[in-house]
């Protein structure tokens, strides 16, 4: 049996906090000390050295302490990535989230020059190192910003695969730009989900990209979560899924186990199958990774603890 | 070895290795034409060729964009006749055969799409130059024996070529027919693409081109082999993007040479074969090299080098450069200039190409996002003159002037100034289209256009007479119509449709015969409808001989008309059912 939890608590849905190699290197950078930061970065596993690259998102300021690395160094490839993720991310805050034809031509020319930015150092990366991953995952993105197409999303998919079989944070980053929303489709989606639930280790994280799929699948619908994740079809897959993933013997803490928990608490809930909610919801204890689900939900921090609530109740 | 010598005032260079094959090379190719001309060298490089006939040994001729050459593989002797008779033939041409080599130059141009090569040169030099290479012949629609004994007297000179012999010492005695001149020196040519730094078109139906301009030198060379390389590698090996992809180095002058890139592309993998293609350019610019693919080369070079035949297959280009005024390098030297190739010089080299690159993608792929600069589409701005609105388009109009012609839209304009004209294409129909320097083209169709006579007459006057080229009439179906929303069928298309109809009903497959119950139903309709017919008759009768007082006469009308449907309905009845038991 799991331990009671309380029913009031506080997720901590920090990163940092969540993967503490990232938080060491939050610390490095906010110290300026750019040696220690690449070399924790260097011992973290790829799951997290991209998390470690989203840290610039919200790192407003940090641009001139980049540049001025770059400058020191154009080989640099970690400084180089971290830079075009902060213009891509900048260019694509500026854009905003109207549909294209509604945005301020102004704004849609920066936004293309940041993104164009970014992609030109993340070319001249590509090409210096070409098997530094975390340049090739944010190419992902930047691809789609772009609009250049899904052959081209997954060409560079295909480069992280060849450097870092079973990658799961560009799994992640592939699946959201598969979706109709970057002129893919959620056939694409969910054949894409599946390759992973099929091809993934035992006890991974990767079979999570299931529960993603179907977040898509409601977004772009107008059935309530629980009318999909009822469905008998949907409920046998996540089954699998999980069997494959959280559920499995082989299943242990290590890179996006946190996030795999947190998608399968959150599918058994909407299944309203809840010993196994319960379960994952237990294992996930303080902690909780909902960064995937600010692409379908407008608060996701709120969501994720109504629904702990619920599964709490039915105990 | 290469070695020099002079025959009958002309220079020659030649090795004893390898086959016994000469030529003669002329400075001069179709980028020496102007649009409105073009063609007009190739025409005399079939017409030089004629007389010769079929012979027992091979013999051809070729029209590139700066020189042509003429050669052939066979004895000694036999290389002497060819020379000679080439020679003489280039001054003597059989313009009584002109009406059929031009028949025969269409025939050939038609064959040929518009290569990605062509594509990439219009799109840098326009309708001049190398760009001359996407145009159809148009020159030879209205060129005469005068202009080719004119062309062919200024460019097939004596000081205008070189000879060249492999597998066999140059006969000294060997005299040539041909006239004194000049050497010419290459044109000049402005590139048309308008802002420096490398530039892209969206243009290529379903193939990728890249272009650049490089100083020519061994490091260059080592680069196009690297780019050919990694090109096929990941973009055909790895990836499976394309079945074809080809790298060519091609010296432009003395000093310079263009790289070209091509490849063919799988369909539905345009975006990921263009984003390959630009991370091959990104790996030869910033990436390592390393000294390994580096030394494959220079070997690859070393062993080709070392074969006997090197040097035969080599002298073609050797001529060139001996027309160009570039001194001729030995192999041993050529090998010992790669040898001394390094990394850092084939980056460098892969700097200069970043620089002047043209990329040609797919249509509807952009490559902004990799620095390549779209090439408008549109002119600058259009002239300021009369404007003519287009039949049933009020958004687009013609403007002309005593300065040029603007096609104007919505999105834009498209001018060609008189000055810049390269030709100005005349139908019999009273069409033109006038083709500027920078490409850019603009229709004058007088069935889209309800041009003033005074338009015509201005555009006329203004545009050289040099640059007017008369085509012949063209179909019905090729002359333009306005556009005429909703129009009732003309009476063409309407007996089109009429003769699709019948066609159709033609082809409706035939009823099977009637079985023992359709033929039994229909003996007894029969039986009903005759009696029903001879019932109708005799009302129809009494009807006629009867007068009916009490009847007014829109009553008789009406009874007449309604017996008279009755009899030719139950009468189509009866003829329906006999027609279909007699089949």
């Amino acid at each position: 049996m799991f331990a009671a939890m309380p029913t009031e608590f506080e997720p901590i849905f920090d990163q940092t906090r969540v993967n503490p190699g990232v938080g060491v290197v939050k610390a490095a950078l906010n110290a300026n000390d750019w040696s220690r930061a690449k070399d924790v970065f260097a011992g973290l596993n790829p799951y997290e050295q991209q998390l470690s690259i989203e840290l610039v998102d919200d790192a407003q300021g940090c641009d001139g302490f980049l540049e001025a690395l770059l400058s020191a160094n154009p080989r640099d490839s970690l400084a180089a990535t971290m830079l075009a993720r902060r213009r891509a991310v900048v260019g694509r805050q500026i854009r905003g989230t109207l549909p294209a034809a509604q945005v301020p031509p102004e704004d849609w020319k920066i936004y293309r020059d940041k993104v164009h930015s970014a992609e030109e150092l993340l070319t001249r990366t590509c090409a210096i190192n070409p098997s530094f991953v975390p340049a090739w995952t944010t190419r992902i993105r930047t691809a789609s910003y772009m609009g250049y197409g899904i052959p081209e999303v997954k060409r560079r998919f295909a480069r992280v695969e060849r450097y870092s079989p079973q990658d799961l944070y560009a799994q992640i980053e592939l699946l959201f730009h598969l979706a109709p929303k970057w002129h893919g489709s959620l056939e694409q989606t969910h054949e894409f989900a599946w390759r992973c639930v099929n091809s993934s280790v035992p006890g991974s994280a990767a079979a999570a990209l299931l529960v993603s799929h179907y977040q898509l699948r409601w977004w772009y619908s107008e059935a309530t979560m629980r009318d999909i994740f009822t469905e008998p079809q949907v409920r046998q897959e996540i089954l699998t899924a999980a069997n494959q993933s959280v559920m499995n013997p082989a299943f242990t803490f290590g890179a996006g186990s946190v996030w795999a928990l947190t998608q399968f608490a959150y599918a058994f809930a909407c299944m309203e199958d809840w010993p196994r909610a319960w379960n994952c919801f237990a294992r996930l204890g303080d902690y909780a990774c909902i960064d995937s689900w600010s692409e379908t939900m407008t608060n996701p921090g709120s969501t994720f603890t109504e629904l702990r609530k619920e599964v709490v109740a039915h105990q | 070895m290469i070695r020099w010598t002079e025959i009958d005032g002309i220079p020659a260079i030649y090795t004893e290795d390898g086959p016994t094959v000469a030529g003669i090379t002329f400075r001069v190719g179709y980028a020496d034409e102007v649009l409105a001309q073009h063609g007009i060298t190739h025409l005399i490089e079939h017409l030089a060729l004629h007389r010769l006939g079929t012979t027992d040994y091979h013999f051809n001729g070729t029209t590139a964009p700066s020189f042509t050459s003429f050669f052939t593989e066979g004895s000694p002797e036999s290389v002497r006749v060819f020379l000679e008779r080439v020679c003489g033939d280039l001054h003597a041409l059989p313009v009584d055969r002109l009406d059929v080599e031009t028949g025969v130059l269409r025939t050939e141009a038609s064959s040929r799409g518009l290569s990605t090569g062509s594509r990439l040169s219009v799109w840098r030099y326009g309708a001049k130059g190398i760009g001359l290479a996407a145009y159809p012949e148009w020159g030879l629609h209205s060129v005469t024996a005068l202009d080719l004994q004119a062309w062919a007297s200024r460019y097939f000179t004596r000081q205008n070529a070189v000879l060249w012999f492999s597998g066999m010492t140059p006969p000294s005695d060997l005299r040539l027919p041909l006239p004194p001149g000049r050497r010419e020196p290459l044109p000049f040519v402005a590139e048309a693409m308008p802002a420096p730094g490398p530039a892209s078109a969206a243009d290529s139906p379903n193939a990728l081109g890249f272009s650049a301009i490089v100083e020519r030198s061994a490091a260059a060379q080592a680069y196009a082999a690297l780019l050919q390389r990694e090109m096929f590698q990941r973009i055909r090996q790895d990836a499976g993007y394309c079945y074809t992809a080809v790298v060519g180095y091609e010296a432009l002058d003395a000093e310079r040479a263009m790289i070209t890139a091509v490849a063919d592309i799988t369909d539905g993998q345009q975006p990921a074969a263009v984003g390959e293609f630009i991370d091959v350019l990104a790996t030869l610019q910033w990436g390592e090299l390393g000294s390994s693919s580096l030394d494959e080369q220079k070997q690859a070079a070393r062993t080709a080098r070392a074969k006997p035949e090197w040097e035969a297959g080599a002298l073609p280009s050797f001529a060139q450069d001996v027309l160009l005024g570039k001194p001729i390098e030995q192999a041993e030297q050529l090998q010992s200039e790669l040898d001394a190739v390094r990394p850092f010089d084939v980056q460098n080299v892969a700097q200069q190409a970043s620089r002047t690159g043209l990329l040609l993608t797919p249509q509807g792929i952009e490559s902004l996002w990799a620095g390549f600069t779209p090439i408008p589409l549109w002119s600058e701005n259009a002239v300021t003159g009369r404007p003519v609105a287009a039949m049933g388009d009020e958004n687009r109009s013609v403007v002309w002037s005593n300065e040029g012609v603007s096609a104007v839209g919505a999105d834009g304009a498209l001018t060609v100034r008189y000055a810049d004209c390269q030709a100005m294409l005349m139908w019999p129909d009273g069409g033109r289209v006038l083709v500027g320097g920078d490409g850019i083209a603009v229709s004058l169709e007088p069935t889209l256009y309800a041009f003033p006579p005074e338009a015509m007459q201005t555009v006329d006057a203004y545009v050289s007479a040099q640059r007017v080229v008369r085509m012949p009439a063209r179909s019905p179906e090729a002359i333009p119509v306005p556009p005429q929303p909703n129009a009732p069928a003309t009476g063409g298309e309407a007996k089109a449709l009429r003769r699709e109809r019948r066609q159709a009903r033609a082809d409706r497959p035939p009823r099977p015969p009637l079985g023992p119950v359709g033929r039994t139903f229909s003996v007894l309709g029969l039986l009903v409808l005759i009696p029903a017919f001879l019932f109708g008759l005799l009302v129809a009768i009494v009807l006629l001989v009867e007068p009916m007082p009490e009847i007014d006469t829109v009553g008789i009308v009406t009874l007449t008309l309604f017996v008279g449907g009755y009899l030719v309905g139950v009468t189509w009845a009866i003829i329906a059912i006999i027609l279909r038991m007699r089949r």
